[in-house]
């Protein structure tokens, strides 16, 4: 046996590369089961350590209790049934019946808070709307600008890719004011326009399509004008099917980004919480003034990232593909 | 009748020119091969007809009809393309039907999804067309498969269906068959000649293989450096090319062309050897080419003597590369399977040219006539 003290050093980079990416999705999911006195402290109030899934020691939800303490009808209704309490009596007796009631096991306390307190049905659902919305136009609007740019013959074609080369390097930070401005102006914002619009025109989009384009042989463009396609059912009939593979690569770039954007809903989304995209949904438990509230947070966080790795694990082979497409042929 | 003509073309790109000034004239039920090597302009002439190029001027005519700027499918010409290009995601069938229901159906009838169900009846004939194409070309079966489970023939067959099912008034086809493994393309001359009898249909076919142009086609367009050499049939082109570079392009294996001159009496002198044969030429350097097929051995009055420095087996013949003194080029000679004995590298062989069916080329290259009675110089 020859052994290569070569594989057990790249076996642990590797490991070590994928610990530190596993990580923070170890932390959110641990979290979202724990109270928030075990995630600041690692630790239950018996003082037992609390692990991945936390100890699930009962406590009392905040929010639960907050809305059930006892008012002032409450409580003198009360003293009619037992006479010779004091009010503060009472009052302790209502208190305790609603301590009790409202003691949660953390875990199912996170996340129906995380439905519940912001409703992140209601957001997902926007979620899908916007990305779904923003991919959809981005390929109406990339197929036929990277099919130019690959296959017409025209004056300026160069100048143009080079600009779509340029508009990659421009971070959207850069240009958020005048774009926020633009929107506000024509009162766009707290819209969904204002979600989706900004980003229907995607250069990356452009750019990957016309690279794939380029490597479609001329000969289907050719058949399909002999058959008597016009250019734009040559782009649909003929190009988007061979391009299947780079748009669903395109498609987990696009989705990825506008699904999990923070920076751009809250710029835009000021007012109304109907039109939260599941992101924005975490804030609802970031409470400035009394510490944030970890624990729903992260199941929040948690719900959003599911449907994409899910998709993902079913699209992975194919993405996989979309991936490695330049290197076929 | 649909003829189709081309007249003066010429076609650029940027400073280079690729096709210049071309006049071509293809008869109805033709089978014409445009043959050249790559580079030539055989494709893009090809590109043109089908309308697939624009050119820089001059005119192109179906059925004496002006269709210099007419589009390509309206042109009703179909084209086989070198990779078949069969839309990958279509079954063969749906590959046959796309240029029917784009020449057949409104654009209402050809909305996807609901499209359909507005144009049953169409697309009832248009299956009827399907199937009689499928029958002609054995592809009933495969009807139902994508372009990815077929194999290179069957591929070839179907893109052939393709062009088929609209019955085009001519087939353009653009080196069909030099995907396909060697066997199954000598299979496929066969069945595309058969085809073009069956049909009755303009087959312009271009190649870069002078065997398929010499064994299929009625008459053949021999193209270098954006100009048609010659037109004429393959026997002709063959037994009387019109210059070097005709001669050198057609056959294998290559003509031999030798330099020669002929004395004050016209007598004809190749290398060493003075010949008894008399031209009507006197005093002037000259080229002659023959075949390697035309040359006599004979031991008692040979003309050259030569070592072999390569043997081709071809099985029924056998090609000697000889390098004979005198000559800087090597010479190639056939000689049949029953006259090759014990000949090995470096053997010594003597052998003759057969003067009766020798060719005469000026220094420039032009062939002409040179024997006793007839003494025409021919312009390429």
């Amino acid at each position: 046996m020859n052994y290569d003290i070569g594989q057990p050093i790249k076996h642990f980079l590797l490991i070590l590369g994928a610990i530190i990416v596993i990580l923070p999705f170890y932390s959110m999911i641990s979290y979202s089961f724990q109270s928030q006195g075990e995630i600041e402290t690692g630790k239950n109030s018996k003082g037992e350590k609390a692990g991945f899934l936390g100890t699930q020691e009962k406590i009392v939800d905040q929010f639960c209790f907050k809305s059930n303490t006892p008012e002032k009808e409450e409580v003198n209704s009360l003293m009619l049934k037992m006479p010779g309490k004091t009010e503060r009596e009472v009052y302790n007796i209502l208190l305790k019946n609603v301590t009790e009631n409202c003691l949660k096991k953390p875990a199912f306390m996170n996340y129906t808070q995380a439905f519940t307190k912001a409703p992140l049905l209601r957001y997902l659902l926007n979620g899908v709307i916007v990305t779904a919305s923003i991919f959809l136009l981005q390929v109406v609007v990339a197929l036929p600008a990277a099919y130019a740019l690959a296959k017409l013959r025209f004056v300026g074609r160069e100048f143009i890719f080079t600009l779509v080369l340029l508009c990659l390097l421009i971070p959207i930070h850069a240009v958020a004011l005048p774009l926020y401005i633009m929107l506000a102006k024509l009162g766009l914002t707290n819209s969904y326009a204002a979600l989706i619009i900004p980003w229907t025109i995607s250069v990356f989009g452009i750019f990957l399509m016309r690279q794939f384009f380029m490597t479609v042989p001329d000969d289907y463009i050719d058949a399909g004008r002999m058959d008597g396609m016009s250019e734009f059912s040559i782009i649909w009939r003929v190009m988007l099917p061979t391009a299947v593979p780079a748009l669903l690569a395109f498609a987990i770039f696009s989705v990825v980004a506008h699904w999990n954007d923070y920076f751009w809903p809250r710029v835009v989304i000021t007012g109304d919480p109907d039109l939260f995209t599941p992101p924005l949904g975490m804030r609802v438990f970031k409470q400035d003034t009394e510490g944030d509230l970890h624990g729903p947070m992260m199941a929040v966080a948690v719900t959003i990232v599911t449907p994409l790795i899910v998709a993902f694990l079913i699209a992975q082979k194919r993405f996989i593909e979309g991936i490695t497409f330049s290197g076929m042929k | 009748m649909s003829n189709i003509q081309v007249k003066e073309i010429y076609k650029s790109y940027g400073n280079t020119s690729v096709i210049e000034d071309i006049s071509i004239e293809i008869k109805s039920k033709e089978f014409i091969t445009l043959v050249g090597p790559s580079g030539c302009g055989k494709s893009t002439l090809l590109r043109i007809i089908a309308g697939l190029e624009q050119i820089n001027s001059g005119r192109i005519y179906i059925d004496q009809k002006d269709v210099t700027f007419v589009r390509p499918s309206d042109r009703n010409l179909a084209m086989v393309f070198q990779s078949y290009a069969l839309y990958p995601h279509l079954t063969v069938k749906e590959n046959m039907l796309t240029p029917l229901k784009l020449r057949d159906l409104s654009s209402f009838q050809r909305f996807p999804l609901i499209g359909k169900y507005f144009a049953k009846k169409e697309l009832e004939k248009l299956d009827i067309l399907v199937s009689e194409t499928a029958e002609i070309l054995r592809l009933k079966k495969l009807l139902n498969r994508k372009p990815g489970q077929l194999s290179g023939g069957q591929r070839q067959r179907a893109a052939l269906g393709r062009a088929m099912v609209r019955k085009p008034i001519a087939f353009l086809m653009d080196e069909p068959l030099s995907n396909l493994d060697a066997a199954l393309r000598v299979h496929m001359r066969s069945e595309l000649s058969e085809l073009h009898k069956k049909l009755g249909i303009t087959f312009i076919y271009v190649t870069h293989d002078q065997a398929e142009a010499l064994t299929m086609s009625n008459r053949m367009a021999v193209m270098m450096d954006g100009r048609i050499l010659q037109l004429d049939e393959p026997n002709k082109i063959y037994s009387e090319p019109n210059c070097i570079k005709v001669a050198e392009f057609i056959g294998s294996p290559k003509i031999n062309i030798l330099p020669a001159t002929t004395d004050k009496l016209g007598y004809l002198s190749i290398g060493n050897f003075k010949s008894n044969f008399k031209t009507k030429i006197k005093n002037t350097k000259i080229f002659v080419g023959f075949r390697s097929e035309n040359i006599i051995l004979n031991k008692k009055t040979n003309q050259f003597n030569g070592s072999v420095k390569h043997i081709e087996n071809l099985g029924s013949d056998y090609f000697l590369h000889l390098k004979v003194k005198s000559f800087s080029d090597k010479i190639i000679i056939r000689i049949p399977h029953s006259d090759f004995t014990n000949i090995k590298v470096d053997s010594s062989i003597n052998f003759s040219i057969n003067l009766e069916k020798i060719l005469f080329f000026d220094v420039d290259g032009v062939r002409f006539n040179a024997s006793y009675h007839t003494f025409q110089k021919k312009i390429a």
